[in-house]
């Protein structure tokens, strides 16, 4: 039961107050390139989620139990983005087999997935600090869903600020980093959540 | 092919002013907000890039007729990475404080879409002295770029400005402009990055509407000075048919 | 002509692959040295900065059968006598690894402690609200409500465990 409870403190924990986009910095490109139409924002987060725990299901066994033991601990950048590239390809042979019109809608973003920091750096962050397999697990759904969650946030808000009356050198993208700005801050409330309770 | 003249000083000076990467093309935005935190971290974090960037555009252009369409994605990317893993053990053995400042974002140089970018916008495509001033200039400017943002974030969010715990052969020193008591602490978070992100790139886009603003004038007043010129040269034309 | 091209291409690839991975291991060799000699450095600091700057290390025991929960290495510490002992400790919880060492004195009592290595997203709020006030007193061990809980809970569980290894002198035959 203890288990249970601190993988999903760990889940919430990273999806809400170690934030991947507003604490962490991890998926800024995607955040501030996709984020102008709520459909493809939704669309991309999914995939992002998909991605996320695919590659941490097969980067962390793949470091602790095929690069450490043969000493290669140093190769794991290599590995990872190849993993990831290769991952990124399957999952779109997939979508086109399966959903075509969502295929088509993701259009371009679905190689951007590969240059998305939030994929390489949670690999990375989860063998770098040490974390347990279920660490990484927690890790990887908080960040992912969190993404999710701050990206279709985002592209709510950005959609009403288009047709706002905004200084003229503020126009499009100054005044959404302002607008990310206050949502950070927003977030920065929640810390010590977690203060009471007793584990 | 002849080259015009000055093309390799426009080549270099594209990438810090006309096509700033951070600025203008607005890619690797990833770093620039996390490890602005302080000037030392921005110089460590921009020198690294540079290294990266220069060394992977040569690299890449001098197989650009080995590496064939197909394998061009996978062929960058283990090339980038190779590369990125070497500047990370050598900044671990040498510069041990960079190292845990950075953390993990030296690993991500490997995705930041301005290494990737050059490699396959201009390396893959032209010769090895060209794809070396242009990855100078690309690094300068991001450089540039990060450590102005650092800048701005260090000096209003403590106030002071110090130098020498992570470069340690330079004696530290600690340069107080503004009282402490007088700093606004929110530049150090995450929050403060995104605020002077935006107002740096709000300042650009107000200097260049008015940039436009003025070349328009300026057409306007040229186009009304021709048509001023025009109706004299037909008045006086009318005025001589006249006196014949 | 089209198994010469896919001949040339995997070749290519093997060849570039190959080439990357020599490099790396090349790399690794020069550097491999110097990466654990910064350890030892960090340690050294770190205890310097609990016993003064004179204290030396004069031996140095490894708990090698996972005796204790966190505490890996136990080390001696002398000026010109015995002053005490200092334990390396380590673990981990949701957000990263810690690395701490904890100083006792020839009287048992704590002395003082410094972080090693400290990965946390909130390092900085677990040094300035639970390790500052702790190591000068003016916050007690068990109070860890503070702006990095999680962290705190580490802290004080290994600082526990280093005392429980203090008073039981396993090493001393």
């Amino acid at each position: 039961m203890n288990i249970f409870i601190s993988f999903v403190l760990a889940i919430i924990s990273s999806m809400l107050i170690d934030n991947v986009v507003l604490s962490r910095f991890y998926g800024i490109c995607p955040f501030l390139g996709v984020s102008r139409k709520v459909n493809s924002s939704l669309g991309m987060g999914i995939a992002v989620v998909f991605v996320i725990i695919l590659a941490t299901l097969i980067c962390w066994p793949l470091y602790n139990y095929v690069l450490v033991p043969a000493g290669i601990a140093f190769m794991d950048t290599v590995a990872y983005i190849l993993v990831i590239a290769s991952i990124v390809q399957l999952v779109g042979l997939f979508i086109k087999k399966y959903s075509p019109s969502l295929y088509k809608s993701l259009g371009i973003y679905l190689p951007l997935i590969t240059t998305n920091c939030a994929v390489l750096g949670v690999a990375q962050s989860n063998t770098d600090q040490g974390l347990t397999f279920l660490n990484s697990i927690a890790n990887a759904m908080g960040t992912s869903i969190g993404f999710l969650l701050i990206i279709v946030t985002f592209s709510c808000i950005r959609v009403r600020l288009e047709s706002s009356n905004t200084p003229k050198a503020f126009k499009g993208l100054p005044i959404a980093l302002i607008c990310a700005a206050l949502m950070a801050i927003a977030l920065v409330g929640l810390q010590g959540l977690f203060s009471g309770i007793k584990l | 092919m002849k080259r015009e003249k000055g093309y390799t000083k426009k080549n270099f000076l594209k990438g810090i002013i006309a096509e700033n990467p951070l600025f203008v093309s607005i890619l690797g935005t990833c770093p620039a907000l996390a490890t602005t935190k302080t000037i030392e971290a921005a110089l460590g974090m921009g020198i690294l890039f540079t290294i990266v960037l220069i060394c992977s555009s040569v690299l890449v252009s001098l197989l650009r007729k080995v590496i064939s369409e197909e394998i061009r994605t996978p062929a960058y990317i283990v090339i980038i990475a190779t590369f990125v893993t070497i500047v990370k053990m050598f900044t671990n053995a040498f510069l041990p404080e960079l190292f845990s400042t950075l953390g993990v974002f030296i690993s991500l140089i490997v995705v930041n879409c301005i290494v990737l970018g050059r490699a396959e916008a201009y390396a893959s495509k032209n010769n090895v002295f060209d794809s070396f001033i242009d990855a100078l200039g690309m690094g300068l400017g991001y450089t540039l770029a990060i450590l102005s943002m650092a800048l701005f974030r260090e000096i209003l969010g403590t106030g002071a400005i110090s130098f020498g715990k992570i470069f340690y052969f330079i004696p530290y020193f600690k340069l107080q402009i503004i009282p402490k008591n007088y700093a606004l602490s929110i530049f150090q978070n995450p929050a403060g990055a995104f605020i002077v992100f935006g107002v740096i790139l709000a300042v650009i886009a107000f200097i260049t509407n008015r940039k436009k603003e003025y070349q328009a004038y300026l057409a306007r007043q040229e186009k009304i000075r021709k048509a001023e010129e025009a109706k004299k040269l037909a008045a006086q034309k009318v005025a001589e048919g006249g006196n014949k | 002509m089209d198994k010469k091209h896919y001949i040339i291409v995997s070749v290519t690839l093997g060849v570039i692959a190959a080439s990357a991975a020599a490099l790396i291991g090349l790399t690794n060799l020069i550097t491999k040295n110097r990466i654990e000699e910064n350890k030892k450095i960090k340690i050294n600091n770190g205890i310097a900065e609990i016993f003064g700057k004179e204290a030396l290390i004069q031996n140095e025991y490894s708990f090698e059968n996972n005796e204790y929960q966190y505490v890996n290495y136990v080390y001696e510490i002398q000026k010109e006598n015995m002053i005490g002992y200092a334990f390396k400790t380590e673990g981990s919880n949701m957000y990263g690894k810690i690395s701490l060492i904890v100083g006792f004195d020839n009287a048992n009592s704590f002395v003082s402690l410094s972080i090693v290595e400290d990965e946390q997203t909130y390092a900085t709020a677990l040094e300035d609200d639970y390790v500052a006030p702790l190591i000068s007193g003016s916050r007690d061990l068990d109070d860890v409500s503070c702006g990095a809980t999680f962290g705190a809970k580490l802290v004080r569980d290994m600082v526990n465990d280093a005392k429980k290894a203090n008073e039981e002198k396993v090493w001393i035959k």
